[in-house]
Protein backbone atom coordinates (compact mmCIF):
# COMPACT_ATOMS: atom_id res chain seq x y z
CA UNK A 1 0.00 0.00 0.00
CA UNK A 2 1.36 3.52 -0.58
CA UNK A 3 1.88 5.53 2.03
CA UNK A 4 3.12 8.78 -0.51
CA UNK A 5 0.90 11.98 0.63
CA UNK A 6 -1.35 14.16 -1.44
CA UNK A 7 0.89 17.06 -1.73
CA UNK A 8 4.46 17.73 -2.02
CA UNK A 9 6.36 17.23 1.56
CA UNK A 10 8.95 20.56 2.44
CA UNK A 11 11.60 18.87 4.01
CA UNK A 12 14.28 20.25 6.57
CA UNK A 13 16.90 17.83 6.31
CA UNK A 14 16.55 16.36 2.66
CA UNK A 15 18.32 13.46 2.03
CA UNK A 16 19.46 14.23 -1.21
CA UNK A 17 22.95 14.13 -1.31
CA UNK A 18 23.77 14.97 -5.31
CA UNK A 19 21.60 16.32 -8.04
CA UNK A 20 22.15 15.55 -11.70
CA UNK A 21 21.07 16.80 -14.63
CA UNK A 22 22.55 15.37 -17.79
CA UNK A 23 21.99 15.53 -21.66
CA UNK A 24 23.36 13.76 -24.18
CA UNK A 25 23.03 14.78 -27.75
CA UNK A 26 22.97 12.58 -31.06
CA UNK A 27 26.36 13.70 -32.44
CA UNK A 28 29.59 14.40 -30.91
CA UNK A 29 31.70 18.62 -30.82
CA UNK A 30 35.25 18.53 -31.84
CA UNK A 31 37.86 18.93 -29.01
CA UNK A 32 38.36 22.71 -29.95
CA UNK A 33 34.79 23.34 -30.19
CA UNK A 34 34.37 21.67 -26.54
CA UNK A 35 36.90 23.59 -25.25
CA UNK A 36 36.10 27.14 -26.28
CA UNK A 37 32.58 26.04 -24.39
CA UNK A 38 34.56 24.89 -21.30
CA UNK A 39 36.34 28.44 -21.19
CA UNK A 40 32.60 30.05 -21.39
CA UNK A 41 32.17 28.12 -17.84
CA UNK A 42 35.35 29.92 -16.47
CA UNK A 43 33.44 32.15 -14.72
CA UNK A 44 31.03 30.40 -12.27
CA UNK A 45 33.53 27.12 -11.80
CA UNK A 46 36.70 28.33 -11.55
CA UNK A 47 38.01 24.75 -10.52
CA UNK A 48 39.20 22.67 -13.52
CA UNK A 49 40.20 19.59 -14.21
CA UNK A 50 40.41 17.60 -17.79
CA UNK A 51 37.83 14.49 -17.64
CA UNK A 52 39.05 11.70 -20.00
CA UNK A 53 37.86 8.34 -20.31
CA UNK A 54 39.53 5.43 -22.47
CA UNK A 55 37.11 2.88 -24.39
CA UNK A 56 38.58 0.22 -25.66
CA UNK A 57 36.83 -2.36 -27.54
CA UNK A 58 37.62 -5.94 -28.56
CA UNK A 59 36.66 -7.85 -31.55
CA UNK A 60 36.92 -11.88 -31.27
CA UNK A 61 35.94 -14.46 -34.04
CA UNK A 62 34.32 -17.49 -33.09
CA UNK A 63 37.26 -20.64 -33.59
CA UNK A 64 36.68 -24.38 -32.72
CA UNK A 65 35.94 -24.16 -29.61
CA UNK A 66 36.19 -20.40 -28.04
CA UNK A 67 36.04 -16.80 -28.79
CA UNK A 68 39.89 -15.49 -30.85
CA UNK A 69 40.56 -12.11 -30.27
CA UNK A 70 41.05 -10.80 -33.89
CA UNK A 71 41.51 -6.99 -32.75
CA UNK A 72 41.42 -4.13 -30.15
CA UNK A 73 40.38 -0.65 -30.67
CA UNK A 74 41.34 2.11 -27.91
CA UNK A 75 39.37 5.31 -27.98
CA UNK A 76 40.35 7.96 -25.59
CA UNK A 77 37.52 10.48 -25.25
CA UNK A 78 38.49 13.64 -23.85
CA UNK A 79 36.32 16.36 -21.85
CA UNK A 80 36.24 18.91 -18.97
CA UNK A 81 35.07 19.04 -15.62
CA UNK A 82 34.80 22.21 -14.03
CA UNK A 83 33.58 22.92 -10.15
CA UNK A 84 32.97 25.98 -7.66
CA UNK A 85 35.41 27.04 -5.33
CA UNK A 86 32.99 25.24 -2.99
CA UNK A 87 33.26 22.03 -5.22
CA UNK A 88 29.47 21.00 -4.40
CA UNK A 89 28.18 22.85 -8.13
CA UNK A 90 30.21 20.43 -11.36
CA UNK A 91 29.89 20.68 -14.69
CA UNK A 92 30.89 18.26 -16.96
CA UNK A 93 31.47 19.03 -20.68
CA UNK A 94 31.71 15.81 -23.08
CA UNK A 95 31.80 15.86 -26.64
CA UNK A 96 28.20 14.60 -26.58
CA UNK A 97 27.14 15.27 -23.57
CA UNK A 98 26.98 18.00 -20.68
CA UNK A 99 25.97 17.22 -16.76
CA UNK A 100 25.79 19.28 -14.06
CA UNK A 101 25.91 18.08 -10.76
CA UNK A 102 24.81 19.79 -7.21
CA UNK A 103 26.23 18.23 -3.91
CA UNK A 104 24.54 18.87 -0.47
CA UNK A 105 22.88 20.75 1.50
CA UNK A 106 20.10 20.63 -1.63
CA UNK A 107 18.94 24.15 -2.02
CA UNK A 108 16.20 23.13 -4.13
CA UNK A 109 14.39 22.46 -7.52
CA UNK A 110 14.50 26.22 -8.08
CA UNK A 111 18.11 26.56 -7.81
CA UNK A 112 18.84 23.80 -9.62
CA UNK A 113 16.39 24.73 -12.83
CA UNK A 114 17.79 28.23 -12.59
CA UNK A 115 21.57 26.97 -12.79
CA UNK A 116 20.32 24.98 -15.29
CA UNK A 117 18.79 27.42 -17.65
CA UNK A 118 22.08 29.62 -16.94
CA UNK A 119 24.26 26.97 -18.09
CA UNK A 120 21.92 25.54 -20.59
CA UNK A 121 22.29 29.45 -22.25
CA UNK A 122 26.23 29.57 -21.79
CA UNK A 123 26.74 26.10 -23.31
CA UNK A 124 24.56 26.42 -26.27
CA UNK A 125 25.97 27.70 -29.49
CA UNK A 126 26.01 27.03 -33.18
CA UNK A 127 28.88 25.13 -33.18
CA UNK A 128 28.20 22.56 -30.11
CA UNK A 129 24.65 22.57 -29.82
CA UNK A 130 23.43 19.21 -31.65
CA UNK A 131 20.34 17.28 -31.57
CA UNK A 132 19.34 15.72 -28.04
CA UNK A 133 19.31 11.92 -28.01
CA UNK A 134 18.75 11.98 -23.87
CA UNK A 135 17.47 14.05 -21.10
CA UNK A 136 18.31 12.80 -17.57
CA UNK A 137 17.17 13.80 -14.17
CA UNK A 138 19.06 11.95 -11.34
CA UNK A 139 18.80 12.32 -7.38
CA UNK A 140 20.69 10.50 -5.07
CA UNK A 141 19.60 9.69 -1.50
CA UNK A 142 21.01 8.60 1.28
CA UNK A 143 18.69 7.89 3.85
CA UNK A 144 20.31 7.59 7.45
CA UNK A 145 18.42 5.50 9.63
CA UNK A 146 19.50 5.23 13.31
CA UNK A 147 20.86 2.24 14.92
CA UNK A 148 19.65 0.87 17.97
CA UNK A 149 21.90 -1.40 19.33
CA UNK A 150 22.74 -3.80 16.63
CA UNK A 151 19.10 -3.32 14.79
CA UNK A 152 18.36 -2.10 12.23
CA UNK A 153 14.61 -1.69 11.06
CA UNK A 154 14.76 -0.50 8.04
CA UNK A 155 11.33 -1.52 6.69
CA UNK A 156 10.02 1.16 9.18
CA UNK A 157 11.98 3.68 7.27
CA UNK A 158 11.60 2.47 3.13
CA UNK A 159 9.63 0.72 1.38
CA UNK A 160 11.94 -0.56 -1.34
CA UNK A 161 14.49 -3.63 0.17
CA UNK A 162 15.43 -7.10 -1.38
CA UNK A 163 13.00 -10.27 -0.04
CA UNK A 164 15.40 -13.04 0.23
CA UNK A 165 14.28 -16.58 1.44
CA UNK A 166 15.20 -17.07 5.38
CA UNK A 167 17.63 -20.33 4.68
CA UNK A 168 19.91 -18.07 2.64
CA UNK A 169 21.08 -16.58 6.39
CA UNK A 170 22.90 -12.98 7.29
CA UNK A 171 22.88 -11.01 3.99
CA UNK A 172 26.42 -9.23 3.86
CA UNK A 173 25.26 -6.86 1.02
CA UNK A 174 23.10 -6.40 -1.59
CA UNK A 175 22.40 -4.20 -4.24
CA UNK A 176 19.12 -3.68 -6.18
CA UNK A 177 18.28 -1.86 -9.45
CA UNK A 178 15.02 -1.74 -11.04
CA UNK A 179 13.91 -0.62 -14.40
CA UNK A 180 10.37 1.17 -14.74
CA UNK A 181 8.64 2.99 -17.54
CA UNK A 182 6.79 6.51 -16.66
CA UNK A 183 3.86 6.79 -19.00
CA UNK A 184 3.06 9.77 -18.07
CA UNK A 185 5.75 11.43 -19.57
CA UNK A 186 7.23 8.21 -21.90
CA UNK A 187 10.03 7.93 -19.97
CA UNK A 188 12.03 5.28 -18.10
CA UNK A 189 13.07 5.27 -14.26
CA UNK A 190 15.90 3.50 -12.63
CA UNK A 191 15.88 3.25 -8.97
CA UNK A 192 18.88 1.41 -7.60
CA UNK A 193 19.40 0.83 -3.41
CA UNK A 194 22.35 -0.16 -1.22
CA UNK A 195 23.49 0.22 2.17
CA UNK A 196 26.70 2.26 2.32
CA UNK A 197 28.83 3.41 5.11
CA UNK A 198 27.49 5.68 7.01
CA UNK A 199 29.48 9.50 7.48
CA UNK A 200 28.01 9.35 11.26
CA UNK A 201 27.72 7.31 14.19
CA UNK A 202 25.24 5.14 15.01
CA UNK A 203 23.54 5.67 11.88
CA UNK A 204 23.31 2.25 8.88
CA UNK A 205 22.66 4.27 5.17
CA UNK A 206 21.31 3.38 2.78
CA UNK A 207 21.43 4.95 -1.18
CA UNK A 208 18.19 5.16 -2.94
CA UNK A 209 19.36 6.39 -5.85
CA UNK A 210 16.42 7.50 -8.69
CA UNK A 211 17.71 8.15 -12.07
CA UNK A 212 14.85 9.05 -14.44
CA UNK A 213 15.16 9.38 -18.12
CA UNK A 214 13.55 9.68 -21.72
CA UNK A 215 15.15 8.96 -24.92
CA UNK A 216 12.74 9.27 -27.18
CA UNK A 217 10.50 11.99 -28.11
CA UNK A 218 12.61 13.99 -26.90
CA UNK A 219 12.55 18.10 -26.67
CA UNK A 220 12.93 20.18 -29.56
CA UNK A 221 13.49 23.91 -27.89
CA UNK A 222 14.31 25.57 -24.70
CA UNK A 223 10.91 25.81 -23.24
CA UNK A 224 10.71 21.92 -23.93
CA UNK A 225 13.62 20.85 -22.45
CA UNK A 226 12.34 23.15 -19.01
CA UNK A 227 9.02 21.41 -19.40
CA UNK A 228 10.34 18.00 -19.29
CA UNK A 229 12.50 18.22 -16.79
CA UNK A 230 10.10 20.13 -14.36
CA UNK A 231 7.64 16.67 -15.90
CA UNK A 232 10.60 14.61 -14.72
CA UNK A 233 11.46 16.34 -11.56
CA UNK A 234 7.04 15.39 -10.44
CA UNK A 235 7.42 11.86 -11.45
CA UNK A 236 11.11 11.93 -9.51
CA UNK A 237 9.31 12.97 -6.43
CA UNK A 238 6.35 10.53 -6.66
CA UNK A 239 8.83 7.60 -6.50
CA UNK A 240 10.89 8.82 -3.82
CA UNK A 241 7.78 9.19 -2.18
CA UNK A 242 6.35 6.30 -2.85
CA UNK A 243 10.33 4.79 -1.64
CA UNK A 244 9.67 5.69 1.88
CA UNK A 245 7.35 5.67 4.55
CA UNK A 246 5.43 7.84 6.67
CA UNK A 247 8.18 7.56 9.64
CA UNK A 248 10.95 8.44 7.60
CA UNK A 249 9.54 11.80 6.55
CA UNK A 250 8.77 12.45 10.26
CA UNK A 251 12.07 10.82 12.27
CA UNK A 252 14.64 11.49 9.63
CA UNK A 253 13.68 13.99 6.94
CA UNK A 254 12.20 16.29 9.48
CA UNK A 255 9.08 16.85 7.50
CA UNK A 256 7.82 20.72 7.94
CA UNK A 257 4.28 20.65 6.28
CA UNK A 258 1.20 22.16 8.43
CA UNK B 1 28.98 -3.89 1.31
CA UNK B 2 28.96 -2.39 -1.99
CA UNK B 3 29.81 0.77 -2.68
CA UNK B 4 27.74 3.35 -4.92
CA UNK B 5 30.90 3.56 -7.22
CA UNK B 6 30.14 0.25 -7.92
CA UNK B 7 27.09 1.35 -9.91
CA UNK B 8 27.32 2.06 -13.59
CA UNK B 9 26.92 5.61 -14.33
CA UNK B 10 24.72 5.02 -17.26
CA UNK B 11 25.22 6.92 -20.49
CA UNK B 12 27.41 10.32 -19.05
CA UNK B 13 30.84 8.84 -18.09
CA UNK B 14 30.47 10.59 -15.10
CA UNK B 15 31.27 9.10 -11.37
CA UNK B 16 28.74 10.71 -9.03
CA UNK B 17 30.66 12.71 -6.34
CA UNK B 18 28.60 11.59 -3.57
CA UNK B 19 30.19 7.91 -3.77
CA UNK B 20 31.00 6.53 -0.42
CA UNK B 21 34.01 4.94 0.36
CA UNK B 22 34.23 1.96 2.04
CA UNK B 23 36.60 1.20 5.10
CA UNK B 24 37.74 -2.74 4.72
CA UNK B 25 37.50 -5.23 6.76
CA UNK B 26 34.30 -4.00 8.54
CA UNK B 27 31.50 -6.41 7.06
CA UNK B 28 27.93 -4.94 7.26
CA UNK B 29 25.81 -8.29 8.76
CA UNK B 30 22.23 -8.57 8.14
CA UNK B 31 20.94 -11.26 9.84
CA UNK B 32 17.44 -11.61 8.14
CA UNK B 33 16.10 -9.72 5.39
CA UNK B 34 14.39 -7.97 7.59
CA UNK B 35 15.03 -6.38 10.78
CA UNK B 36 18.89 -5.95 10.14
CA UNK B 37 21.32 -6.98 12.66
CA UNK B 38 24.52 -5.10 12.92
CA UNK B 39 26.98 -7.12 14.57
CA UNK B 40 28.92 -4.52 17.02
CA UNK B 41 31.94 -2.84 16.65
CA UNK B 42 34.59 -3.83 19.58
CA UNK B 43 34.90 -1.18 21.75
CA UNK B 44 38.44 0.41 21.59
CA UNK B 45 40.10 0.65 24.77
CA UNK B 46 40.62 4.14 26.07
CA UNK B 47 44.18 4.68 26.93
CA UNK B 48 46.72 7.41 28.22
CA UNK B 49 49.28 8.19 25.30
CA UNK B 50 52.11 9.35 25.75
CA UNK B 51 54.02 13.01 25.03
CA UNK B 52 54.40 12.14 21.16
CA UNK B 53 51.67 14.07 20.23
CA UNK B 54 52.69 17.20 22.37
CA UNK B 55 54.39 19.11 19.69
CA UNK B 56 51.72 19.16 17.63
CA UNK B 57 49.14 20.14 20.39
CA UNK B 58 51.69 23.06 21.23
CA UNK B 59 51.87 24.64 17.22
CA UNK B 60 47.71 24.49 17.33
CA UNK B 61 47.60 26.23 20.43
CA UNK B 62 49.86 28.58 19.56
CA UNK B 63 48.08 29.34 16.51
CA UNK B 64 45.03 29.74 18.32
CA UNK B 65 46.63 31.93 20.68
CA UNK B 66 47.94 34.25 17.44
CA UNK B 67 43.86 34.03 16.45
CA UNK B 68 45.44 32.84 13.00
CA UNK B 69 44.90 29.16 11.93
CA UNK B 70 46.92 29.28 8.87
CA UNK B 71 48.78 26.23 7.53
CA UNK B 72 52.37 27.94 8.10
CA UNK B 73 53.03 25.83 11.28
CA UNK B 74 50.70 23.64 11.15
CA UNK B 75 50.71 22.01 7.97
CA UNK B 76 53.56 20.06 6.54
CA UNK B 77 52.49 17.85 3.27
CA UNK B 78 54.95 15.76 2.06
CA UNK B 79 55.00 16.17 -1.88
CA UNK B 80 53.49 13.45 -3.81
CA UNK B 81 52.45 12.47 -7.29
CA UNK B 82 52.12 14.11 -9.51
CA UNK B 83 52.59 17.92 -8.01
CA UNK B 84 52.07 19.47 -4.42
CA UNK B 85 49.14 22.05 -5.81
CA UNK B 86 47.46 18.83 -7.31
CA UNK B 87 47.70 17.00 -3.91
CA UNK B 88 46.45 19.91 -2.07
CA UNK B 89 43.89 20.48 -4.52
CA UNK B 90 42.99 16.87 -4.00
CA UNK B 91 42.68 16.60 -0.09
CA UNK B 92 40.25 20.00 -0.56
CA UNK B 93 38.34 18.76 -2.85
CA UNK B 94 37.94 15.49 -0.97
CA UNK B 95 37.48 17.07 2.19
CA UNK B 96 34.68 19.65 0.76
CA UNK B 97 32.82 16.70 -0.73
CA UNK B 98 33.25 14.90 2.48
CA UNK B 99 31.42 17.85 4.31
CA UNK B 100 28.79 17.66 1.80
CA UNK B 101 27.48 14.65 2.92
CA UNK B 102 27.05 15.52 5.96
CA UNK B 103 26.12 18.96 5.67
CA UNK B 104 22.07 18.26 6.57
CA UNK B 105 23.97 17.92 10.34
CA UNK B 106 26.22 20.25 10.71
CA UNK B 107 25.16 23.32 12.96
CA UNK B 108 24.62 26.52 10.54
CA UNK B 109 27.10 28.42 9.54
CA UNK B 110 29.93 25.11 10.17
CA UNK B 111 29.87 24.72 6.47
CA UNK B 112 31.03 27.58 5.65
CA UNK B 113 33.57 28.16 8.36
CA UNK B 114 35.01 24.66 7.63
CA UNK B 115 35.52 25.79 4.15
CA UNK B 116 37.12 29.24 4.69
CA UNK B 117 39.44 26.72 7.05
CA UNK B 118 40.34 24.39 4.65
CA UNK B 119 40.64 27.12 2.20
CA UNK B 120 43.64 28.83 4.65
CA UNK B 121 45.05 25.11 5.63
CA UNK B 122 45.48 23.97 2.63
CA UNK B 123 47.24 26.61 0.75
CA UNK B 124 50.08 26.36 -1.15
CA UNK B 125 51.62 29.48 -0.90
CA UNK B 126 51.62 28.40 2.99
CA UNK B 127 52.75 24.79 2.50
CA UNK B 128 56.31 23.16 3.18
CA UNK B 129 56.66 20.44 0.81
CA UNK B 130 58.05 17.90 3.19
CA UNK B 131 54.88 17.08 5.66
CA UNK B 132 52.22 15.01 4.07
CA UNK B 133 48.56 16.19 2.85
CA UNK B 134 45.32 15.95 4.91
CA UNK B 135 44.60 12.27 4.61
CA UNK B 136 40.47 12.07 3.75
CA UNK B 137 40.12 9.30 6.29
CA UNK B 138 41.19 11.44 8.99
CA UNK B 139 39.00 14.12 8.22
CA UNK B 140 36.20 11.71 7.44
CA UNK B 141 36.74 11.08 11.74
CA UNK B 142 36.75 14.12 12.19
CA UNK B 143 33.27 14.85 10.74
CA UNK B 144 32.04 11.61 12.41
CA UNK B 145 33.33 13.19 15.64
CA UNK B 146 31.40 16.85 14.82
CA UNK B 147 28.21 15.35 13.85
CA UNK B 148 28.36 13.18 17.09
CA UNK B 149 29.39 16.10 19.79
CA UNK B 150 27.84 18.85 17.83
CA UNK B 151 29.70 21.05 19.72
CA UNK B 152 28.37 24.78 19.73
CA UNK B 153 31.92 26.03 20.10
CA UNK B 154 34.44 26.10 16.37
CA UNK B 155 38.10 24.63 16.52
CA UNK B 156 40.46 25.77 15.48
CA UNK B 157 41.80 23.08 12.81
CA UNK B 158 45.64 21.90 11.80
CA UNK B 159 47.53 18.51 10.54
CA UNK B 160 49.94 16.75 11.84
CA UNK B 161 53.09 15.33 10.00
CA UNK B 162 51.53 12.39 9.04
CA UNK B 163 48.31 14.52 7.12
CA UNK B 164 45.70 13.82 10.69
CA UNK B 165 43.65 16.49 10.94
CA UNK B 166 44.04 18.43 14.34
CA UNK B 167 41.24 20.29 16.29
CA UNK B 168 42.11 22.60 19.25
CA UNK B 169 39.56 24.39 21.37
CA UNK B 170 40.61 26.65 24.64
CA UNK B 171 37.69 27.80 27.36
CA UNK B 172 37.34 31.30 28.47
CA UNK B 173 39.50 29.81 31.37
CA UNK B 174 42.57 28.65 29.80
CA UNK B 175 41.26 25.01 29.86
CA UNK B 176 42.75 23.54 26.51
CA UNK B 177 41.90 20.68 24.64
CA UNK B 178 43.46 18.89 21.16
CA UNK B 179 42.38 16.05 19.32
CA UNK B 180 43.82 14.24 16.72
CA UNK B 181 42.03 12.65 14.28
CA UNK B 182 43.48 9.13 12.98
CA UNK B 183 41.80 7.82 9.61
CA UNK B 184 41.11 4.44 11.56
CA UNK B 185 38.93 6.36 13.60
CA UNK B 186 41.30 6.87 16.78
CA UNK B 187 41.22 10.11 18.40
CA UNK B 188 43.78 11.25 20.10
CA UNK B 189 43.09 13.82 22.83
CA UNK B 190 45.59 15.89 25.04
CA UNK B 191 44.43 18.94 27.23
CA UNK B 192 44.86 21.11 30.08
CA UNK B 193 42.23 22.00 32.80
CA UNK B 194 42.64 24.34 35.26
CA UNK B 195 41.64 23.65 38.67
CA UNK B 196 42.41 25.98 41.78
CA UNK B 197 44.46 28.15 39.06
CA UNK B 198 46.90 24.91 38.94
CA UNK B 199 47.06 23.64 35.36
CA UNK B 200 46.03 19.83 35.10
CA UNK B 201 47.07 17.94 31.95
CA UNK B 202 45.31 15.06 30.52
CA UNK B 203 45.70 12.86 27.64
CA UNK B 204 43.72 9.76 26.45
CA UNK B 205 43.44 7.77 22.96
CA UNK B 206 39.52 6.46 22.29
CA UNK B 207 37.81 5.78 19.38
CA UNK B 208 35.41 8.46 17.47
CA UNK B 209 32.56 6.16 18.95
CA UNK B 210 33.68 6.71 22.83
CA UNK B 211 34.99 10.07 22.38
CA UNK B 212 31.91 11.90 23.50
CA UNK B 213 32.32 9.52 26.72
CA UNK B 214 35.64 10.81 27.17
CA UNK B 215 34.98 14.31 27.07
CA UNK B 216 32.65 13.79 29.18
CA UNK B 217 35.32 12.27 31.80
CA UNK B 218 37.41 15.36 31.22
CA UNK B 219 34.59 17.99 32.09
CA UNK B 220 34.93 19.30 28.84
CA UNK B 221 31.90 18.95 26.89
CA UNK B 222 29.86 21.57 28.99
CA UNK B 223 32.45 24.02 27.54
CA UNK B 224 32.69 22.64 24.14
CA UNK B 225 28.90 23.09 24.29
CA UNK B 226 28.66 19.48 23.13
CA UNK B 227 25.18 18.62 22.19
Amino acid sequence: MSTAPHTQPIYLRPPIIEAIIGINFADAVKESILATADRRFAKHYPVHKENSHVNVVITANAGANALVPSGMQEQRITGHKRMSDSMDEIVVLMPNAILLSHLAPYKGWDHILERMKRDWAMYKRPGTYRPIARVGLRYINRVDIVVTGNLVEHELYLNLYPRVPDELGPIVAYMMQTTFHLEKINAQATITTTPVESPTLGHASFIVDIDVYKTADLPMNDKGLMELLQNMRSEKNRIFEACITQRARQEIFDHANP
Amino acid sequence: MPTLETIATRALMYQPSSAVAQPAGQPFWINKPAPWRLEPLAPSQTSMIGLESAAAYNRVLSTMRNQTYSSSDLLRPKASQPTLDEALFDAKASAKILISHVSMYLRQGWRDKLFYQLDNLLDPEEWDPDDKPLQKRSFDTFLKAICDLMPTARPGLGVSHSGNLIAAWRSGNSDRISLEFAPDGRVKVIGTRFIDQEPVPFSAQANVGNLKQALIQFNCSTWLGCA
